[in-house]
């Protein structure tokens, strides 16, 4: 880990709110596509945003440097959406047309085929369980290894590579027109 | 060929949304304002920190922390005040009302009254409120559902998860509301009480809903509870086919076993019959 961060987490540990922002701002264009990618709803993007930082300056104390501070805040974030979208299935909305608002492109997206295919993507990965989405993110989106997503959300090997099966066939069925 | 879906899903992947920096920045600013906020609240004890550890600004500390005391004494007084008026029995209508326009700030269980009836809440909007009915009631029914899915403590729904539970539901409404709560319930504890509730209901809306369990839950002991549940309708064509195929291919050997268990004990039954309800 850089000194510098290092330096920013010691000074938030103290309480500093100002090595704590300048630390949220090395991290949360990460978290915020992470969060983003699993929900797919910018309102809930929003709220589990403040989420997963409040509780990161709560338990900023108990980081203890054995392991990699952006392990350790993934850990929070998936486990906070992972929560959110599970219970969120109680108060399912549809219809949420605001989704793609005030999420940006890369510019290669702006060949509408291209951003066809996304959206179709994003929608096939609404179709999926909250379990199904969120291993499915960890491992295509974020590059996690299996072993990796099975460590962060204590869940065995086996199970994963299963998970990652029925998500594969649902998608691959969802996606068949855009192949 | 899997393989190849695995590349072009990660190609397509790659080509994420990404956040503006204006939102990023507007979030940022936000959070610390919560910071703040929670920061500041720490400090609203300070007042008795003043008198605690600074002897020499005693008298105004002093001064501050009679009224205080003074304030919360009078708080306590009015709130165990035997002969409060509670606004009970609000009307079937206002309470709804109140529902919808989620008005209403905490469903509790009122645990402690000898109620005649099975289901007594008591809940604040403006005022407290009481109100008490039985499963056939649809405000009873209406804050079933506020309390199953809006009570953020779990201690709490678990308290009505117990009661659902030990009264038993068969109110078709009353069931497709603990139905809900149960699939998307994140506490296994709660989630697997609410199994229980629906133990005497045979219907085929509970055993749609035990099979989705048995077939897409995660927690393996969920998985065993609904499966045991699933004992009254083992003579069922359909669920023996889906029982088959958990038999063989559920990761975990329990409720492989447990399968092939209620298997085997209908298996003479579902061989006669051969119309499969859906």
């Amino acid at each position: 880990m850089e000194a510098k961060i290092i330096e920013h987490i010691r000074q938030a540990q103290r309480g500093d709110q100002r090595a704590f922002q300048a630390l949220v701002a090395l991290y949360d264009d990460r978290v915020s596509n992470l969060i983003y990618s699993i929900v797919l709803n910018r309102q809930d993007t929003e709220d589990l945003y403040q989420e997963v930082f409040l509780k990161v300056w709560k338990k900023i104390k108990t980081f203890q440097f054995r392991s990699d501070f952006y392990s350790w805040l993934y850990r929070i974030t998936v486990n906070t959406c992972y929560n959110f979208t599970k219970r969120r299935a109680r108060n399912q909305t549809d219809g949420d047309d605001e989704i793609m608002n005030n999420i940006i492109y890369p510019s290669e997206e702006n060949d509408p085929n291209k951003l066809e295919t996304t959206k179709a993507l994003y929608g096939a990965i609404q179709q999926l369980s909250p379990r199904l989405r969120t291993i499915t993110v960890m491992h295509y989106l974020e590059g996690n290894t299996i072993n990796n997503i099975s460590i962060i959300l204590r869940i065995g090997e086996g199970t994963i590579k299963k998970y990652l099966f029925r998500a594969r066939e649902i998608l691959r069925k969802e996606l068949a027109g855009y192949a | 060929m899997l393989e190849n879906f695995d590349k072009e899903l990660m190609k397509t992947f790659n080509k994420r949304p990404k956040v503006s920096d204006q939102w990023l920045h507007y979030q940022r600013n936000k959070l610390m304002g919560a910071i703040d906020q929670i920061e500041n609240r720490k400090g609203s004890w300070l007042p008795i920190r003043l008198f605690a550890f600074k002897p020499q600004e005693a008298p105004i500390s002093f001064a501050i922390f009679g009224i205080f005391t003074l304030l919360i004494g009078f708080s306590v007084g009015v709130f165990t005040n035997p002969f409060r008026p509670f606004q009970s029995e609000k009307s079937t209508n206002n309470i709804m009302e109140l529902l919808t326009s989620n008005k209403i700030s905490s469903v509790q269980l009122d645990i402690d009254q000898n109620q005649s009836e099975p289901y007594a809440f008591k809940f604040v909007s403006q005022n407290d409120y009481q109100y008490s009915g039985s499963e056939n009631d649809q405000t009873v029914i209406l804050l079933l559902e506020h309390m199953l899915n809006n009570t953020a403590n779990p201690g709490d729904r678990l308290k009505l998860a117990r009661k659902l539970s030990d009264t038993g539901v068969n109110n078709e409404m009353a069931v497709s509301v603990i139905i809900k709560a149960m699939l998307s319930e994140d506490n296994s504890a709660i989630q697997s009480v609410l199994i229980e509730s629906l133990q005497h209901n045979e219907s085929l809306t509970v055993r749609d809903a035990l099979l989705q369990i048995v077939m897409g839950e995660y927690d393996a002991p969920i998985r065993m509870s609904a499966l045991n549940y699933l004992e009254h309708f083992s003579a069922d064509p359909y669920v023996h086919q889906i029982l088959k195929v958990i038999s063989i291919s559920d990761e975990n050997p329990s409720v492989r076993y447990t399968a092939g268990k209620l298997l085997m004990s209908s298996t003479d039954i579902t061989e006669t019959t051969g119309e499969i309800k859906k």
